[in-house]
Parts: C-alpha cells; structure tokens; sequence
C-alpha cells in the first residue's frame, strides 16, 4: 500500500508539469471494426425492420406466402433470418444453453435476401432495375457458460418446479385405479371364453374408458396448481430469467452481395464481401473485458486505412485487425486498459499499413479523484517522424468517469 | 387454500396435456426405451418416470434421451408414468410442448401434446400414462 501511495504521489507531482501535454486520444474506437447484426443486410441495404424473423418452417413458409402474395408476385425486396437448428426435431431446453457442446448449432443463423430495384431516387424504373442477392451466416465457435447469476437462477427454478411436480403427483388418487384398470386387463388378456375379436373390441372399450378417467384426474390434479406457492415461485424467476454469461468467447461472421446487372442469373459478380471474426472475455453483466476483431472487407463502402479517398473502394480489399483489453484490480480504484489496432488495403501500394496502440491506467485516490496515465502512437502522418510517442500524467477532480469496454 | 376455477385459469391456454396408451411388446429382453423432449426451444422442464408407483428416474431436467425402461419381459403387464412440468422461459413464444417416443416393442411409439400458456413464466403439466402388452 505505502508503495501505491509513493507512486501515487510521483505520478501526481508530474501531473502538474505534463498536463499541458494530455493529447492522447483514447476515445476505444474498436467499434469501427465490429460485424453488423446482420452483415448481408447491411450490404444490401435492406433496413432491419424489413427483415423476416420465423421461428420455424411454417412460419417460413407462410412469411414466403406473404412476400410473394400466395406465390403470384415477386416482391422488390425480401430479406430473412432463420435460425435452422433450432427448427429441427430435436428441442434445446433451457438447460442446453449452458452447455458449449451445442454453442455452434444453437447460435447459427443464416441470412439471405433480394432486392430488384433501380439505384437511389429511382427504385421504380424498370430499365433501371437489377437484381441483388445477399446471403450471410453466424455462428459462435467458443461460447461462455452461463455467469453464476444465471445458474443461481437456474437452480432456483429447477427447484420450484421439483416441487411444482411434487404438487402434481399428489394426492396420488390414480394408482388404486390403475391397479383395478391393470388386472381387469390382465384378465382379459388370460381369457379363454372371449374370441381375439371380441377381446380387441373390449380392449378399446377400456382404453377409451382409461382415456377418459386419465383426463378427468389430469384436470382435478391441474386445478389447484395455478395457485400454488412453487408455481408462483417458478412463474416470477422465469418471467424475469437472466441470461448473462462469463468466459472466453469467439464468433465467425460473413456476408456477401452478388450483383446481377442484366437480370440474367448465368451473369452474376460478387459485389460487396465480408468476414469477421471477433473473440474475447465477456465478464457477465460487467460487459466485454478484452475483445479482439480481424475483419476482411471486399469492396468496403469505406476504407478504413484511407479516410482521405485516396483509393478506389472498388475492387478493393481490406483487412483489418483491433484488440482491446480492460483489467481492473483493487476493488475496481485501479484500471489498466488498451487498444490497438492495425489497418491495411490489400494489394496496393499507394498506403501502407498503419496501426494504433493506446494505453492508459487511472487510479482513484479517492471518490471522484483520480490519476490517470495514458500512452498512445496514433495512425498518422507523426509515425513516419518516429516521434509521435505521446506520454501524458493527469490529475483528474470531479464527477469523475467509469470506463467499462461494452 | 383457495383454488382458482379450472375455466378461469386455463381460459386462454390451449392444448392437450395428459394421454393414456398401450405398446405392444414381446417376452423378451429386448431394452424398451423412452426418449422425451420438452419443448419448445429454451423452455425449461423437470420430469419423473414411474413404473408401477416405483420411481426409476425423479426431477430430470431437460431432455430424457436414450433411457432404458426394462425388458419385454420387466416390463410386461406394467404401468410406466411420466409426470413433467415444462415452464415457459422462452421470450419468444408461450407454447410448451412434450414429444415421447418408445422404441423396442413391436413397433416404434411416438405421440405429441403442446399446449400454450397464458403468461410469460406460466407452467404446464404433463402426464403420460402407457401400458405394457403383449396383446395385439
């Protein structure tokens, strides 16, 4: 403690004669970088609202039904996000959603869409029209358990319903009846007076009456469930049931856009491409504490290594990479954070590569008191003087600031 | 303790929730097997599976898969229960549903119940009820 004091000291000493120098930008901009929620849509420019979401194949097939109106017209547009693992036979249960074994089926989307209209300003002009197709897809590849919030609340319910299904079984006024039912029908499996005929005639007779007593105690048994202390129990946790999860995690996104400028499906180009791959540790309701992003763009609308236009954006290919991370130790009074990020446009010699790396720490002296430390080489012009080494001591009084990478 | 008038409760709820059967099986030991799925997609659900009042399996959670009831000839003349209750977690929909399958006796069983909830946290109750025969 007394050596945090003393550096504490030090560093506040600085600050007085290095606060002019605080120029270090560490706004986090990693955000440039992240895949949109749905890459193929936003290529295509098909705005969210319009895209269809159906939970399973006959919502499917009935959202197709409407686009096309009953399968006699082909709408401008038409853009979906179907989740096809979750259609099939087999059912996750809330359960199956701890477990990374089924991250990848359970997170995996798919995405595609159309648009047949001409350019902006003129969508309705049918010599204008062309047609565009977009397809993109999703999936985690790691995924984090559930954070101990979650499982608390998991066991809680679990809990509620074992006890609900206690509920259920009892009084248990059915097993005298089913004893009787059971050596009735023993009886007249063993009897040798009745025919085979007979026999089934009779044995349908007492299915239907077992049917029909099943569903008579079903409803006296369900009657007084509603308001039973475990139902209200489990209704309230699984109303309100937190989904949050804690460790590392990484994801694979990709979208394409191909272009068909004669209306002819044997002539198509590729005109807009894209795949990130975005991994990390997500902290539970605390947010992403590192991240890092490697992006590659075919035909980006902006090129993020030329923000002064220097290059053709088409054609052109762009790979991107940012990190970022965010430690915070002491009960959360010391935080060391930082970002990097490296740019670059593939195949061309006009720019070079270029990076970012930011790095800062704050310490808090007391409430709304801190001191902070930054140290950053930023993109531009400065790097090629090899002087662009920005080092910066802060005093910081006042309402004072929470940095949480989200 | 006050109970709420089964019409009023289960007004706006739908569906089938108890079902009684028989599967044909043969004197031999051949495992019969139960699979149950619960659903739909992100419900949650606890079961118990009973054979003649005699638990073989209390508060599963999830998806029974694979479970091996007895023998053609265990499990001859006897009652399997399964009780389940399946409570609506999911955001996206209020349905509930229970899919059961037997597999091993004469021919493969299957049957299907779902019922939709009222509210957001509601649960339903399931009740399936099969009798093992070697009559056809």
């Amino acid at each position: 403690m007394k050596r945090i004091s003393f550096i504490v000291a030090i560093l506040a000493m600085l600050c007085l004669d290095l606060r002019a120098q605080l120029n270090v930008d560490t706004t986090i901009t990693l955000d440039v970088l992240k895949s949109p929620v749905s890459p193929a849509f936003n290529m295509l420019g098909i705005s969210t609202s319009a895209i269809e979401r159906p939970s399973d194949l006959n919502s499917f097939r009935l959202s197709v039904q409407n686009a096309t109106n009953n399968l006699t017209a082909i709408p401008n547009s038409y853009a979906f996000e179907v989740a096809p693992f979750l259609w099939g036979a087999k059912k996750y249960t809330l359960k199956d959603f701890d477990s990374g074994r089924y991250a990848l089926l359970q997170s995996f989307t798919i995405s595609a869409g159309f648009t047949h209209m001409g350019p902006e300003g003129q969508e309705d002009v049918d010599s204008l029209k062309t047609t565009k197709v977009a397809f993109g897809l999703k999936f985690s590849i790691i995924r984090p358990k559930w954070s101990a919030t979650t499982r608390k609340a998991y066991g809680a319910l679990i809990k509620a319903q074992e006890d609900l299904l206690q509920a259920y079984q009892v009084p248990n006024m059915y097993s005298d009846s089913l004893q009787y039912f059971k050596d009735l029908r023993v009886a007249l499996a063993r009897d040798t007076t009745l025919t085979r005929e007979e026999k089934r005639v009779r044995r349908d007779e007492l299915i239907l009456e077992l049917q029909r007593m099943e569903g008579l105690v079903d409803s006296i048994r369900q009657e007084g469930l509603p308001s039973s202390e475990p139902y209200q129990r489990a209704k309230a946790i699984a109303a309100a049931f937190p989904t949050e999860r804690k460790g590392v995690f990484l994801d694979f996104t990709t979208g394409m856009v191909a272009d068909f400028p004669d209306n002819r499906f044997d002539n198509s180009l590729i005109n807009k491409a894209g795949a990130w791959l975005t991994g990390g540790y997500e902290n539970g309701n605390r947010g992403i504490t590192s991240m890092f992003i490697a992006r590659y763009l075919y035909h980006p609308e902006v090129i993020f290594a030329d923000p002064d236009g220097k290059v053709s954006a088409a054609h052109a290919s762009t790979f991107d990479v940012g990190a970022r991370f965010l430690l915070s130790t002491l009960n959360d009074k010391f935080t060391l954070s930082g970002e990097a990020l490296y740019r670059s446009v593939i195949g061309n010699s006009v720019l070079d590569p270029s990076w970012r790396l930011v790095l800062s720490t704050e310490y808090e002296v007391a409430k709304n008191r801190k001191v902070t430390f930054s140290f950053g080489r930023n993109f531009d012009g400065a790097i090629s003087k090899g002087q662009n080494l920005i080092a910066a001591v802060n005093f910081t009084a006042g309402f004072g600031g929470e940095r949480k990478v989200r | 303790m006050s109970t709420t008038p089964l019409k009023k409760v289960f007004a706006d709820t739908t569906g089938k929730t108890n079902h009684y059967d028989e599967y044909k099986i043969d004197r031999n030991d051949n495992p019969i097997v139960m699979n149950l799925f619960p659903g739909t997609t992100g419900q949650s659900a606890v079961s118990d599976v009973i054979i003649d009042s005699s638990k073989k399996g209390s508060n599963i959670q999830g998806a029974i898969s694979n479970f091996t009831l007895g023998t053609g000839n265990t499990l001859l003349n006897r009652y399997l229960e399964v009780y389940t209750i399946i409570t609506d977690v999911s955001t996206v929909t209020n349905l509930t549903s229970l899919d059961f399958s037997l597999t091993g006796g004469s021919m493969p069983y299957r049957y299907k119940m779902e019922r939709t909830v009222q509210e957001q946290g509601d649960s339903a109750a399931y009740k399936i009820t099969i009798f093992f025969t070697d009559f056809s």
